[in-house]
């Protein structure tokens, strides 16, 4: 559910034209072959594992699967996992 | 993300942690700034690498949330220091190296000269030298934009001026000044340069003087300038013809190719002498002291008769240090004795170069023939080279400046 003051910066944000990660904090992936993911906008880390990984957003959070993760790079609004990744979910 | 050097410089400090909810202490990190990386699982440890300088703060938190944290490696620049003080000599050497390649570099050692056709290379070298470039000169007590301007004030003869200084090497670009030919511009005549006999006219503007076959001397007028308008056929049949009218004066041009003689002298010696290098070296080194020379290399007579003698010093300002080398190689005359022919054939090519720094370059060679004047008996062989060419003999004269000078 989506609140009031979410669905109006959704709405400005579409209707001027400004990326929405920007705007409502939303979460951007960069997935470089099945090996490395780059996350921007993190809010944490929830569980790490070898097998499984889950980080925080700013609605829900992210799982990822694979063998051999490894958090190559943490900073305060960005990470970097790389290893034999397998699968990413949004679960709420 | 990550940068590798700045990690190098500041030292990073390779960590294992073990406890209960490792995540925690990561989130922790993250919100108090704590740079992390290279974070890996292995168990119940947890692998990572940390910031010297954020060390610290991050040794605080896992000490407040009861971790059991253990220092794996440190690395980095701050660590390897104590391995440097304990090899002073490798670090002294390195700082002596960096210090005195960057003090050499900061000198001029070579200076170059480009573009230089008509002026003197030692001028242009010796007026960079005045305002401050010279082979030693410090970069910083010279000015490249003044050493330029300086130079194009003493210099009249350039337009433009480069100093281009390139690590230790200064190439000075000239550009020289192109002046205007003092061509005639006013109406005049063209003139006979040389005597020869005329092979053709050709006549853009004037008045031809000369046909072909005429025999000119030097300073004969061939195309004049002074036209004299034809008089109309009817003007003739006239009763009372109107009066002619002025003749007008132009720019004579045009052609006169003319069949022109020079001579060339030359003699050659029939029997030869030269001296040539046999190969063969003797060296001599000597060392400078306060106390005077001492030969160090080199001792005993000098083996050869006949030798040249070539000598390089290095000495201390001040000349009491130093070392000189010294290098003999012997000479042997060789004597060649020439047959007439050759003789003969080398006096010719004599006599055809002085002939040829007489010519003009336009001039077309058509004949030539030789003459020897030595007799058989004389060692020296003595010709003479007559060359008949055809050549454009017409110079620009400005009209009445003949008669003035007569």
């Amino acid at each position: 559910m989506e609140s009031k003051r979410e669905a109006i910066s959704k709405a400005m944000a579409d209707f001027l034209e400004i990326p929405a990660d920007i705007v409502l904090d939303l979460p951007r992936l960069t997935i470089t072959g099945r090996n490395e993911l780059y996350l921007e906008n993190h809010k944490g880390i929830i569980e790490y594992s070898t097998v499984r990984m889950r980080i925080n957003l700013s609605r829900g959070f992210l799982e990822v699967n694979g063998e051999n993760l490894e958090i190559q790079a943490l900073m305060p609004d960005e990470m970097k996992v790389v290893g034999d990744i397998s699968s990413v979910k949004y679960l709420d | 993300m990550t940068n590798k050097f700045s990690d190098q410089v500041g030292g990073f400090i390779s960590l294992r942690l073990r406890g209960y909810n490792l995540e925690r202490v990561i989130n922790l990190a993250l919100a108090r700034g704590i740079y992390i990386w290279d974070i890996k699982r292995d168990e119940d440890f947890i692998y990572l690498k940390v910031r010297n300088s954020g060390y610290e703060a991050f040794k605080n938190i896992v000490d407040e949330h009861g971790f059991e944290l253990e220092i794996i490696k440190r690395d980095g620049l701050p660590f390897y220091r104590k391995i440097l003080r304990r090899r002073m000599g490798l670090t002294a050497g390195a700082i002596l190296f960096i210090l005195v390649l960057y003090t050499m570099s900061s000198f001029v050692w070579f200076v170059d000269v480009t573009g230089n056709q008509n002026i003197d290379r030692t001028r242009i070298l010796l007026s960079a030298a005045r305002n401050g470039l010279y082979p030693g000169a410090a970069k910083w007590t010279f000015s490249r934009i003044e050493v330029e301007e300086a130079m194009l004030r003493e210099l009249s003869e350039i337009s433009y001026v480069e100093c281009d200084i390139k690590g230790v090497r200064a190439n000075i670009k000239v550009v020289e000044k192109v002046l205007p030919d003092r061509d005639t511009t006013g109406p005049c005549d063209i003139i006979a340069d040389r005597e020869g006999v005329v092979e053709e006219v050709l006549v853009l503007n004037g008045q031809a003087q000369v046909k072909a076959g005429d025999v000119v001397v030097k300073g004969d007028v061939l195309i004049s300038g002074i036209m004299t308008p034809p008089i109309p056929p009817d003007h003739i049949t006239m009763p009372t013809p109107p009066p002619a009218a002025e003749p007008t004066q132009v720019r004579a041009r045009g052609q006169v190719k003319a069949r022109t003689w020079y001579e060339g002298y030359g003699e050659s010696r029939r029997l030869w002498e030269e001296t040539a290098s046999t190969g063969v070296e003797f060296n001599r080194l000597y060392v400078y002291s306060p106390w005077g020379p001492y030969l160090l290399i080199g001792k005993g007579e000098i083996p050869f008769a006949s030798y040249e003698q070539t000598e390089k010093y290095w000495l201390t300002p001040g000349n009491r240090w130093g070392i000189s080398f010294q290098a003999f190689q012997e000479k042997k005359v060789n004597t060649m004795q020439y047959t007439d022919n050759e003789a003969v054939e080398m006096a010719r090519q004599k006599a055809m170069e002085n002939l040829r720094s007489v010519m003009d370059g336009s001039v077309k060679m058509v004949d030539s023939h030789l003459e020897v004047l030595s007799s058989p008996s004389d060692p020296i062989v003595r010709v003479k080279v007559f060359v008949e060419g055809v050549e454009d003999i017409g110079i620009p004269q400005p009209i009445g400046s003949a008669e003035i000078g007569k």
